[in-house]
C-alpha cells in the first residue's frame, strides 16, 4: 500500500521577493531620520566596512543553509585560521614568514574543518547541527591549543595594509566581499552546485531518487562555507592585527540572522547569495542604527534572536499540518 | 511479430509479509501500448515500481531485449531506457520546468562542462514539451504549475530518456490521468496514441474506457497475481470488470448471521456536506449505532482523506460533524480519541504501532489516563488487561513485553485493535483496509471480531481491500469517485453486487 | 495463498550484546586513566569534589535528557541558565527566598515559551532554542556585564553549599531531582508519551497523544532545570556569571549522548544520562588535575559529542531511513 501523500500543491512560503530590500529602505530612512550623522558618508562607509566579513561568511552559509542544513562551526574555523594565518606570516612567536603561502594554508584549513563536517554529516549520519556543533567545539580547543597564552602578533605589513586599506577610496575588505558575492551569484545560478544544492533543499528524497550524487554536494557545500569563513578570519585577523580564538565571535549567530532576514528559509529550498546579502546590510543597519540611537551592544544578540524567531515563523506559518513532524 | 521489449519471469515482492506481487510474468513489445488494470492494491504501482528500478523484487527476472537486467536504481533503469511517470509527483517544485525535465542529464547544455547555459537548456527542454504539445514555458517555476501542468512536465522528463539511449524507450505511466480535466486527458490520450510510434508504453489507469481506448492488450492483475490477458477487440468493459474482481481463492466471505435491520437504531454520526480542498467536496452521509458502514472507491477518491478527517487528523474546510446530536470539531486526533473514535490506519507498522515500544505500552497507549490510580499508572490493572485482551484477540506472543516489532503483520494489527478497545468501549471505530496482507486465519478471525463489535454497538467506517470484502463485511454502502458520494447502497436484505459498486468506483 | 511473514529477528551481532555497556565502561576507563596518571585522585574527598562540581551540568543534562528523548534539543539551556544565575544573584539581597522563586517561575514560563512556538508553529527545536540562546544570553549579558557577587541573603541558597556524611548537598539535590523526574517518566503517563513521540511521533499522534502539550511541558521542564542551575552556580560561587553559557552547552549535551541517549529519540532514559554526566566530569576535572591543557577540554566534547551521536542499531525499525 502506497503511503498516503497529501493533496494539493506544495508550496514554499517565502517572503515576497522584495521584502528584505523594502525593509533594509525603510530601516536606513528611519534611522537617517532619527539621527543625521547615521546618512553621513563617513557612517556608510563603516556601515560597508563592517558588512564585509559577514557577507563572506554569509556567502558561505547560504548554500550549506540552501541544502536544509546548518553550519554551526565557523566561529571555531575563523578561530583556526586567525591563528594559523598568524603564525605563518610574519609574526611575533615563530620565525616563518610564509607570505601568501601563509595565507593560502591558512584559507585550507578551513577546506579541511569543512570537509570534516561534510564527512560526519554524510557518513557518519550525524545530523548537521549536532556534527557542525561539535566541530564548532574542537575547532575552537584546537585554537586555543595554538594560542597558548599569548595571541601571536602579525608583523607582515602588506597583509595589514590589505586588510586595513582602501582602493579607490573603497575599504580593501568590501572589494573581496563583492568579488565572494559575485563568485556565489555564479555558482548558484550556473554551476550543478548551487542548482544541485537547491533540489537536496527542496526534495533530498527525490533529488536522490533521481540518482543524483547528494552527498557529494552536501560536502562540497560545508567545504565552501569553512573555505569562506577561513578567509573572513584571515580577513579579520589582517584587520586587528593579530591571531586571536574571539576573531569570530558572535559571527556565527550574526550570518544565520542574516541569511535568515535576508529570505532564505532554514528549511532549503528558498533563497540564494543575494538575498543573504541584503540581509547582512539590513543587520549592519540595525546594528550602526541601534548604537546611533542609545542601545547598547549587549542587545545585539537579543535582537538578532527575536529576528530569527519572526523571520522563520513568517516563512513557515503556512506550511504546518496536523500531521506533519518537526523535531 | 514482434518479440517482447521487455518481459518479466516469475516477479514476486513482499512488504513486511504483505504479497505484493505474486509470481508475474507479462511481456511489452515494441511499438504497443499495454494497459494494466486492476483493483486496489492488486499490485499495478508495485509492478511498475519494480520495473523502474523504484524497488527490488525478492526473486523472478526482468528481460530487456533479450538480456537479463537488474535494476539497482531509477538513473540505471533511465539509462536502460526505461522511465516510469509515478503517481505521486517526483518533481521538485522550487527548480524550473527546464531543470525538472532535465534532472542530472544537463550535460548538453553546459559550457566548459560547469556552467549552466540556460538558453541550450530551456531549448532542449522545449524540445521535449513540443513533442507533447504543451505549451508550458521551461522558465516557468514548478511551483507555479497546476497539477495537470505537472504531470505534462512529468511526462516531458519521460520522454527525455529517447535522447538519451541508442533504443526506443519503455514507458510506465501510473495513473496520469486520474487528476486531470477532460481536454488534459484528451492531449494525453492523443501523446500516449502518437508515442506508440517510438516507444513502448505501460498504462496503467482506473477507467477502464481510457485503456479501452488507447491500449493494444490488457493485463488484469488480481491481489499481485496477472489472471489474465486480453488483446485489442477481444474484450468489452464489462469483461473487464468481470476479470478484476475474479474469484477469490481463499475463503468466500459469506454473510452467514442474518443482517440485522439497524433502521431503528440511533443515529451516532452524522456528516453534512464536509469539504476539503483536493480531497473531496460536499460528503453527506450517516452512521448509526452499530453500523457497519463500507466506503468504496479507488485511490485519489478521497474515502482516505475523509476517513481520517473524521479521526481528526486532517483539516476540513467547510461542513459539519455531528457526533451524537452534538456538532463538533476536531483540533488534533487526541479531541477525537476523547470523543471516542478509534482510527486503524491502513501503515500499521508506520502509524499504528511504535514499534519500539513494547506489546504492553502500545496496547495501553490511546487510553493510559484511564489505568491509573490517581496520577500513576496502575501497572497490576494494566498488566491484567493487556493479558485479558492477548488472550481474547489471541495474539500470540511470548510475554507482553516482546517489543511490537517483532509481532507479525495479524498479530499487529490484533494489537492496534485492542488498543482501541481496552479500557474503553469506543463508539466508533475507522478502519483503514483493516484486511489488508492478513493471513486467510487471521482475516477470518478479524472479520468475525469486526461484527461481533458491530452487534455489541459500536459503529464502524470501513475502507475494505477488495469489493467482496467490503459487501461481505458492511451494512451500508457509499461509494466516492473524484472526491464526491458517487452512490449509496443503505443497509437491506439485498447486497449489491460488485458490478453495481464498481460501476460508481470508475 | 500463502503468505510468507518475511521479518526474521535481528540478527544479534556481537557488538550489540554489548552496547548497552559502553558508557559504564567509558566511565570506569576513564576514572582509571585519570587516577593511574594522579594517584591522589580516587579518593573519598577527591570523589565528593567531584561529585559537587557535576551537579550544575547534572541539572542541565537531565532536563536536557527528556528533549532529547522526544528527538528535539534545546540549546537555550545554558544562557537561561547564565540569565537565571544574575537575576537570582540581583535579587537575593531584597527578596531572599522569594528571588529563587520567582526567577524559578520565570525560567519555567519562558522555556514553556520556547516549547510552545516549537509546537504551534511547528518550528524545529533547533531554531527555536537557538533564537532563545540569543535572546537570554543577551539578556543577561545587559543586566549584568560581569559578574555580581551576592551581597546578601545567601542563606536561603547557602543549604547547597557544604556536604553531610562526605555527600555534597549540591549533587544531592541535583540526584534528588533526576531521582524524581526519572520516577515520573517511569511512573506517570506522560513518560510513556515522551517515549513514544521519540520513537514515532506520527503513530504517537493517531494514538490520541496531544503531542503538542507533552511538548511544551518538556521544555518547560529544561526551564525550570536551568533556573535550578543557575541557583545551583550561584550558591557555589557566591555570584551571578553571565557569561557561563558559553562553557555549559556543550558539556551538558554530551553528558547525554554519551550516557546513551540517542539523538534520534525514544532511546535512553535518565539512568544513562548519570553516567554521561558523571563521565564529563571526570573529563573536566581530569584534564585539570592531571596538567593537560584545559585547550583540550572543547576538543574532546567535540570528539564526543560526533561519535556518541553515531546512528544507533536501528535496524528494525520501519521509520529509520
Amino acid at each position: 500500500m502506497e503511503p498516503q501523500h497529501e493533496q494539493g500543491v506544495l508550496k514554499f512560503s517565502s517572503f515576497h521577493p522584495w521584502g528584505p530590500c523594502v525593509a533594509l529602505i525603510v530601516l536606513c530612512v528611519g534611522f537617517g531620520l532619527a539621527e543625521p550623522r547615521f546618512a553621513s558618508m563617513e557612517n556608510l562607509r563603516v556601515i560597508a566596512d563592517r558588512s564585509a566579513i559577514p557577507l563572506i561568511l554569509a556567502v558561505g552559509m547560504t548554500f550549506v543553509v540552501l541544502q536544509g542544513a546548518i553550519d554551526l562551526s565557523i566561529e571555531g574555523v575563523m578561530a583556526v585560521s586567525s591563528l594559523t594565518v598568524a603564525m605563518l606570516v610574519l609574526n611575533s612567536r615563530t620565525g616563518l614568514d610564509l607570505g601568501l603561502i601563509g595565507v593560502l594554508l591558512a584559507v585550507l584549513s578551513g577546506v579541511g574543518i569543512g570537509l570534516v563536517n561534510g564527512i560526519v554529516v554524510t557518513r557518519l549520519g550525524v545530523p548537521p547541527f549536532m556534527a557542525t556543533l561539535g566541530v564548532w567545539s574542537a575547532a575552537s580547543g584546537f585554537a586555543m591549543l595554538l594560542s597558548g597564552g599569548q595571541p601571536p602578533l602579525i608583523h607582515d605589513q602588506t597583509l595589514r595594509a590589505f586588510g586595513l586599506g582602501r582602493t579607490f577610496t573603497v575599504p580593501n575588505l568590501a572589494i573581496v566581499a563583492i568579488l565572494v558575492l559575485a563568485l556565489g551569484y555564479v555558482l548558484q545560478h550556473y554551476t550543478r552546485f548551487g542548482r544541485y544544492s537547491m533540489a537536496i533543499g527542496g526534495g533530498e528524497h527525490l533529488a536522490r531518487l533521481t540518482g543524483l550524487p547528494v552527498d557529494r554536494y552536501k560536502v562540497l557545500a560545508f567545504v565552501f562555507s569553512g573555505l569562506l569563513a577561513s578567509l573572513g578570519g584571515v580577513l579579520g585577523s589582517a584587520r586587528i592585527g593579530l591571531g586571536h580564538i574571539d576573531v569570530g565571535l558572535g559571527q556565527m549567530f550574526a550570518t544565520v540572522t542574516a541569511v535568515v532576514v535576508g529570505g532564505t528559509s532554514l528549511g532549503g529550498g528558498r533563497g540564494g547569495v543575494i538575498q543573504s546579502a541584503v540581509g547582512t546590510v539590513i543587520l549592519a543597519v540595525i546594528a550602526d542604527g541601534m548604537i546611533f540611537v542609545g542601545i547598547t551592544p549587549d542587545l545585539q544578540k537579543a535582537v538578532q534572536g527575536v529576528i530569527i524567531l519572526s523571520a522563520s515563523l513568517f516563512a513557515t506559518w503556512r506550511q504546518r499540518g496536523r500531521l506533519r513532524i518537526i523535531r | 511479430m514482434n518479440a517482447p521489449v521487455l518481459r518479466t519471469e516469475g516477479l514476486s515482492k513482499s512488504f513486511a509479509g504483505i504479497r505484493v506481487l505474486d509470481d508475474v510474468s507479462i511481456e511489452v513489445r515494441a511499438r504497443e501500448v499495454v494497459g494494466l488494470i486492476g483493483e486496489n492494491g492488486a499490485g499495478k504501482s508495485t509492478l511498475l515500481k519494480v520495473l523502474a528500478g523504484l524497488c527490488r523484487p525478492d526473486c523472478g527476472r526482468i528481460v530487456l531485449r533479450g538480456t537479463t537486467i537488474s535494476l539497482r536504481c531509477v538513473s540505471e533503469a533511465a539509462a536502460a531506457g526505461i522511465g516510469m511517470v509515478c503517481q505521486e509527483q517526483s518533481l521538485l517544485s522550487n527548480l524550473s520546468v527546464a531543470e525538472n525535465v532535465l534532472l542530472g542529464h544537463e550535460d548538453a547544455a553546459l559550457r566548459l562542462g560547469v556552467f549552466y547555459n540556460w538558453g541550450a537548456l530551456h531549448a532542449l527542454a522545449k524540445a521535449q514539451l513540443d513533442k507533447l504539445g504543451s505549451s508550458i514555458m521551461p522558465s516557468a517555476q514548478t511551483d507555479t504549475l497546476s497539477f495537470g501542468e505537472r504531470q505534462m512536465v512529468e511526462l516531458a522528463k519521460v520522454m527525455a530518456i529517447e535522447n538519451r539511449t541508442p533504443h526506443e524507450p519503455v514507458i510506465l505511466l501510473d495513473e496520469v490521468t486520474s487528476m486531470l480535466d477532460t481536454e488534459q486527458t484528451e492531449t494525453v490520450l492523443t501523446q500516449i496514441e502518437c508515442l506508440r510510434n517510438r516507444a513502448s508504453v505501460v498504462f496503467v489507469s482506473h477507467r477502464l474506457d481510457e485503456v479501452l481506448r488507447v491500449c493494444d492488450r490488457v493485463y488484469v492483475m488480481n491481489n499481485g497475481r496477472c489472471v489474465a490477458q486480453r488483446n485489442r477487440g477481444c474484450y468489452k468493459i464489462a469483461d473487464l470488470q468481470q476479470l478484476m474482481l475474479g474469484r477469490n481463492l481463499s475463503v468466500e466471505y459469506r454473510n452467514d448471521a442474518p443482517q440485522v435491520l439497524i433502521t431503528g437504531s440511533t443515529v451516532r454520526l452524522s456528516v453534512r456536506a464536509l469539504s476539503r480542498a483536493n480531497s473531496y467536496q460536499a460528503v453527506s452521509f450517516e452512521l448509526r449505532a452499530g453500523e457497519v458502514l463500507g466506503i468504496a472507491g479507488v485511490s485519489r477518491s478521497g474515502r482516505e482523506s475523509l476517513c481520517r478527517t473524521l479521526f481528526g487528523a486532517e483539516e476540513p474546510d467547510s461542513g459539519e460533524i455531528v457526533l451524537d446530536g452534538k456538532s463538533v470539531s476536531f483540533a488534533e486526533p487526541a479531541d477525537a480519541v476523547r470523543l471516542g473514535i478509534g482510527y486503524v490506519p491502513v501503515e500499521r507498522l508506520v502509524e499504528g504501532v511504535v514499534a519500539g515500544l513494547s506489546v504492553r505500552e502500545n496496547m495501553t497507549l490511546a487510553h493510559l489516563d484511564g489505568l491509573c490510580r490517581g496520577p500513576l499508572i496502575d501497572r497490576g490493572r494494566e498488566r491484567e488487561l493487556v493479558m485479558r485482551w492477548v488472550e481474547r484477540l489471541r495474539i500470540k506472543l511470548r510475554a507482553p513485553e516482546t517489543p511490537a516489532y517483532q509481532l507479525s503483520g495479524g498479530n499487529q494489527q490484533k494489537l492496534v485493535l485492542a488498543k482501541w478497545l481496552i479500557a474503553r468501549k469506543p463508539k466508533i471505530l475507522i478502519l483503514d483496509h483493516p484486511l489488508l496482507g492478513l493471513d486467510v486465519c487471521t482475516r477470518m478471525e478479524i472479520t468475525l471480531l469486526i461484527r461481533d463489535l458491530a452487534r455489541s454497538g459500536i459503529s464502524i467506517l470501513l475502507i475494505a481491500d477488495t469489493l467482496n470484502e467490503l459487501i461481505a463485511l458492511s451494512d451500508s454502502i457509499i461509494v466516492m469517485k473524484d472526491g464526491a458520494v458517487s452512490g449509496c447502497f443503505p443497509a437491506s436484505t439485498e447486497r449489491p453486487s460488485e458490478r453495481e459498486i464498481l460501476e460508481r468506483m470508475v | 495463498m500463502t503468505f510468507k511473514d518475511d521479518r526474521s529477528q535481528p540478527r544479534r551481532k556481537p557488538y550489540t550484546l554489548v552496547r548497552p555497556y559502553v558508557p559504564l565502561a567509558v566511565l570506569l576507563a576513564l576514572l582509571s586513566s585519570v587516577g593511574a596518571i594522579q594517584h591522589t585522585f580516587v579518593s573519598p574527598y577527591n570523589l565528593s569534589v567531584l561529585a559537587d562540581e557535576s551537579s550544575v551540568i547534572l541539572l542541565l543534562a537531565t532536563a536536557q535528557t527528556v528533549v532529547i528523548l522526544l528527538g528535539g534539543i534545546d540549546l537555550s539551556m545554558a544562557a537561561l541558565t547564565a540569565l537565571a544565575s544574575v537575576l537570582i544573584a540581583l535579587t537575593l539581597p531584597s527578596m531572599k527566598v522569594g528571588s529563587v522563586i520567582s526567577v524559578l517561575a520565570l525560567t519555567t514560563l519562558l522555556g514553556a515559551f520556547q516549547g510552545y512556538i516549537h509546537a504551534r508553529a511547528q518550528l524545529p527545536s533547533v531554531v527555536v532554542t537557538l533564537a532563545g540562546l540569543g535572546i537570554w544570553s543577551s539578556l543577561a549579558l545587559t543586566i549584568a556585564h560581569t559578574t555580581i557577587p551576592v551581597s546578601a541573603g545567601f542563606s536561603a541558597i547557602g543549604w547547597l553549599k557544604g556536604s553531610s556524611f562526605g555527600v555534597p548537598h549540591s549533587f544531592a539535590f541535583a540526584a534528588a531531582a533526576l531521582a524524581v523526574l526519572a520516577g515520573s517518566l517511569r511512573w506517570l503517563p506522560l513518560g510513556r508519551y515522551v517515549y513514544a513521540i521519540g520513537l514515532n511521533p506520527r503513530a504517537a499522534l493517531l494514538s490520541g497523544i496531544r503531542v503538542g502539550r507533552v511538548k511544551t511541558l518538556a521544555f518547560a521542564l529544561t526551564g525550570l532545570f536551568s533556573g535550578l542551575a543557575g541557583m545551583a552556580m550561584v550558591a557555589r560561587t557566591g555570584s551571578g556569571n553571565p557569561t557561563i553559557a558559553d562553557s555549559l552547552l556543550l558539556p551538558s549535551i554530551a553528558a547525554v549522548l554519551i550516557g546513551g541517549t540517542k539523538m534520534s529519540g525514544g532511546v535512553g532514559g535518565l539512568g544513562c544520562t548519570v553516567i554521561g554526566a558523571l563521565s564529563i566530569t571526570i573529563l573536566r576535572v581530569g584534564i585539570a588535575a592531571t596538567g593537560l591543557d584545559p585547550a583540550y577540554e572543547p576538543i574532546a566534547y567535540g570528539v564526543l559529542i560526533v561519535t556518541a551521536a553515531l546512528a544507533t542499531d536501528r535496524s528494525w525499525d520501519p521509520l529509520q531511513k
